[in-house]
């Protein structure tokens, strides 16, 4: 997969912790940790909307096209 | 009324199948007493041969135990609401070879004592066994959205 989650470099920079953010977006542990370790095949538009509010960043900032 | 769940139909289903089940090897294991039972006091006009009725019963009989043991498999998982696992699909596939296994059985029967109802039976497992194959791809499909949902965040 040439889309890379870059979620542990905006969550270090705001020094947010896993369970801080799964609270914050209101999924669960498992679907983030799934998201963070780029295991997910996709990503809804709303978590993706939800995420950015919580840590106050782009899309742009949490995903990242790094051609293999 | 609750189709899947605790307290539900699929439970009522899963718990006929039990009784199905023992039944059914309740009767396989008693089958030379049973069957000498029926043809003598039962049923004294018959024209079938015992031994031919004993072996196609008995071999028939293992076949639909088989088959109703995956049917209880599947129900299990179903009550443990969650069906959409590769387990279930190779039940399916299984339940459909056992269902032509049997209507083949049913057949060479035809060709030695035919009846009404053993064409009918015939007929019935090989729609059932048509059925079970179908049934598994489309489960197999269902699986595949699951995974790719289950992978959505």
């Amino acid at each position: 997969m040439a889309i890379v989650v870059n979620l542990d470099v905006m969550m270090a920079k705001r020094k947010m912790s896993l369970s801080e953010l799964a609270a914050k977006v209101d999924i669960t542990l498992a679907n983030l940790s799934i998201l963070k370790n780029n295991k997910a095949k996709a990503i809804r538009l709303t978590t993706l909307e939800a995420i950015c509010q919580a840590l106050d960043c782009q899309p742009g900032d949490i995903l990242e096209y790094r051609p293999d | 009324m609750l189709i899947l769940g605790e307290k539900s139909l699929s439970v009522l289903v899963k718990w006929i199948l039990d009784l199905v089940f023992l039944g059914g090897l309740a009767i396989t294991i008693t089958l030379p007493y049973g069957l000498r039972w029926y043809m003598n006091a039962l049923y004294p006009t018959n024209s079938e041969n015992y031994s031919f009725m004993l072996g196609f019963l008995y071999f028939t009989g293992i076949v639909c135990l088989v088959l109703v043991n995956e049917i209880r498999k599947i129900f299990k998982t179903l009550n443990r609401r969650n069906p959409f696992m590769m387990d279930n699909v190779k039940s399916l596939n299984r339940v459909g070879w056992a269902c032509f296994i049997i209507a083949a059985a049913y057949i060479l029967k035809i060709l030695f004592y035919n009846s009404v109802l053993t064409t009918i039976i015939t007929m019935i497992f090989i729609i059932a066994g048509l059925f079970s194959i179908v049934l598994a791809e489309v489960f197999r499909q269902a699986i595949e959205v699951k995974e790719e949902n289950d992978l959505t965040i």
